[in-house]
């Protein structure tokens, strides 16, 4: 894996990253984050929303559930459709 | 090097498919269920979930996250989006009428061992954070709480809450990808 990446230095788009992994955006700053990171392909967009993941894996330890198996085939007959 | 089980599914391979829907079903499902408040919602939105992973097979990049890391990302990412799409539709506020989920009675440890890794590795990482971003974090991120309900919760300003979640992330993510990652050094943010 990577050992690096790279964040915006502004620590209001830095805000919205945290916001959009957390909470979710209201439609004019995921416009807002939408149009820096357009500006700025150099920064790792997702960078927060994968730590927010770890979070949540960190968390879920010992509490997966079974899918169950009438989604479990929903999702099987969408795929090989 | 071996392909992951993303990039078989990039490459058109059916039984690959299955196998994601087996490796991570329970843990898209166990997220679901608590991020999402009513059963028949985590049903729509687990298959939301597995049709946008389809589509972003080909996105995954395994030197950026570990597969199970960036399939809980795409999970996390439609089910923000199911929970804003619900509070507009119930009241146009931010607020959600949430079905208290037992998750204690409910779960029963379907993780895999994939799963079962990368959960340590990021506690191993989490344990290393300031103990006010932890429990920040928790309820921000896996409980799934407004950053206004943990201020009002912690008797803390919301300005406090952003700041614990921003830092508290952005440290977690240099230590997922540091070398020797998680291990031993204490946090400085």
């Amino acid at each position: 894996m990577k050992s690096r990446f790279t964040l915006p230095p502004d620590e209001r788009i830095l805000q919205l990253m945290a916001d959009r992994a957390t909470e979710g955006l209201s439609h004019s700053d995921a416009l807002e984050l939408d149009r820096y990171l357009e500006q700025s392909p150099g920064v790792d967009r997702d960078a927060l929303e994968y730590a927010a993941a770890a979070v949540c894996l960190s968390f879920n330890a010992g509490r997966g559930e079974a899918l169950p198996s009438g989604v479990r085939e929903k999702i099987l007959s969408q795929a090989t459709r | 090097m071996p392909q992951t089980l993303l990039e078989q599914v990039a490459s058109g391979d059916v039984a690959a498919v299955q196998q994601c829907i087996d490796r991570y079903g329970g843990l898209v499902w166990s997220l679901a269920r608590r991020l999402v408040p009513r059963q028949a919602d985590a049903e729509d939105a687990v298959q939301e979930v597995f049709i946008a992973l389809w589509k972003s097979a080909e996105r995954f990049d395994p030197s950026v996250a570990e597969e199970t890391t960036f399939v809980a990302m795409i999970a996390r990412r439609r089910f923000i989006d199911w929970r804003r799409r619900l509070a507009r539709r119930i009241d146009g506020t931010q607020s959600i009428p949430i079905e208290e989920v037992d998750v204690a009675s409910a779960a029963s440890n379907h993780d895999n061992v994939d799963v079962r890794d990368e959960a340590a590795r990021a506690a191993d990482a989490i344990t290393q954070l300031r103990l006010e971003q932890q429990e920040v974090l928790r309820l921000a991120v896996y409980d799934g709480w407004s950053h206004q309900r943990i201020a009002d919760h912690l008797q803390m300003p919301l300005g406090t809450v952003k700041t614990h979640v921003r830092r508290g992330l952005i440290r977690l993510r240099e230590l997922l990808t540091s070398p020797g990652a998680a291990t031993g050094k204490e946090a400085t943010s």
